[in-house]
């Protein structure tokens, strides 16, 4: 039997890394979902310490995360009340939602190091991230379509933003999934790494970012643009 | 022109321009597929067309005005139109390829971010109510 640490969030020079490791390559169950929203809630606590210059998310493991628990997902949902004649959802959801898509709001860089498999729910942390650095090997999808529903932690909504209606349609219909290639291809990734280069990528993104005397999120693509040209280009 | 329906996906092939679109009988389908050969003459009314179809837009084939790809939300080898439909909508129900399409269409029309992440949760609930034995979910 495996064991796993949890979510361990740690400081190094001023960046968050968050390190998630929980059973079975990060599938997200309810226990997941728990310790990912309090982890989520201390890093929001945290986002007020201006010292902070970024987070990182990655996977501790193999894999950043191969998803929901679809029996335990419908279980849930099955349990909140929702009335579409009022249009009202459900406080739960909400407050999960809350903690995928805030990412985008962090007054700091947020990146997230796509590892191994990525799928469905794992895959909508890294589209609410500011940037996704994806290493060789990665598979990345939303396979929600092929279980009846649709991504809903911002899945489809930052898909789109990211990747364009034509790549973002076959993604979520589809429900197809990608090598990492074609992931930085279609825009879904940033920057394409080597294998075990996502990591020291991304504090070098962030320590650029950082040098440029502060993080606006409207100019994400422009910080992006002036690091890779800083390095020569993506490799 | 010709009309080719099923019951997601209407094709149009030998037109010789796109305003004809706007008078035919296309159905209420999930994807429309427009073969496009060679020119296809074309004007600004056919633009609200495009914006505004209740339903996914693909060229298929290789248009020459690359201003054409423009309208469309798909743009595709004719391959790939042999193929696309079975792919993006295989063992799914009219009901859920309409509630992801409506978010594309959207996105489509302007819609924001905010706007499409409300979306994409209320549709998440009618489609999990319907996966959980078609009863809403109250």
């Amino acid at each position: 039997m495996s064991e796993s640490a949890g979510m361990i969030l740690e400081n190094e020079n001023g960046i968050l890394i968050l390190s998630m490791d929980m059973p079975g390559n990060n599938i997200m169950t309810a226990d997941f979902f728990r310790e990912y929203e309090s982890i989520m809630a201390d890093i929001e606590k945290k986002s007020e310490d201006s010292s902070v210059k970024g987070l990182i998310i990655k996977g501790a493991g193999r894999h950043f995360s191969v998803g929901a628990d679809v029996d335990a997902l419908s279980d849930r949902s099955s349990q909140e009340k929702y009335d579409d004649s009022t249009g009202v959802l459900p406080e739960g959801h909400i407050k999960q939602k809350h903690f995928f898509t805030f990412l985008r709001e962090l007054p700091f860089p947020v990146v997230s190091v796509v590892t191994g498999f990525c799928i469905g729910s794992g895959s909508e942390i890294a589209v609410n991230s500011h940037y996704r650095i994806i290493e060789k090997n990665a598979r990345v999808g939303q396979p929600e379509s092929t279980f009846g529903i649709l991504p809903a932690l911002g899945g489809a909504a930052r898909t789109i933003e990211i990747c364009g209606i034509q790549n973002a349609y076959r993604l979520v219909m589809s429900g197809e999934m990608i090598p990492a290639e074609e992931a930085f291809e279609i825009g879904w990734a940033d920057i394409f790494a080597g294998k075990k280069q996502g990591l020291p990528e991304a504090e070098a993104l962030i320590e650029y970012i950082s040098a440029q005397g502060g993080f606006d999120p409207a100019s994400r693509k422009e910080y992006l643009s002036g690091y890779l040209t800083s390095k020569g280009g993506n490799e | 022109m010709k009309i080719t329906k099923t019951d997601t996906v209407t094709e149009i092939s030998e037109i010789s321009g796109l305003s004809c679109l706007e008078g035919a009988d296309i159905g209420s389908p999930a994807l429309l597929i427009v073969h496009i050969s060679g020119t296809v003459g074309t004007d600004e009314s056919i633009r609200d067309f495009f914006l505004n179809a209740p339903f996914i837009t693909a060229a298929a084939g290789s248009p020459s005005d690359g201003s054409l790809s423009g309208l469309f939300d798909l743009v595709i080898t004719e391959e790939e139109a042999a193929e696309l439909p079975e792919k993006l909508y295989k063992d799914k129900s009219l009901r859920q390829i309409n509630e992801i399409n409506d978010i594309f269409i959207a996105a489509r029309k302007g819609a924001s971010q905010e706007e499409l992440l409300t979306m994409e949760s209320k549709a998440f609930y009618r489609l999990m109510a319907e996966k959980n034995g078609g009863g809403s979910n109250e």
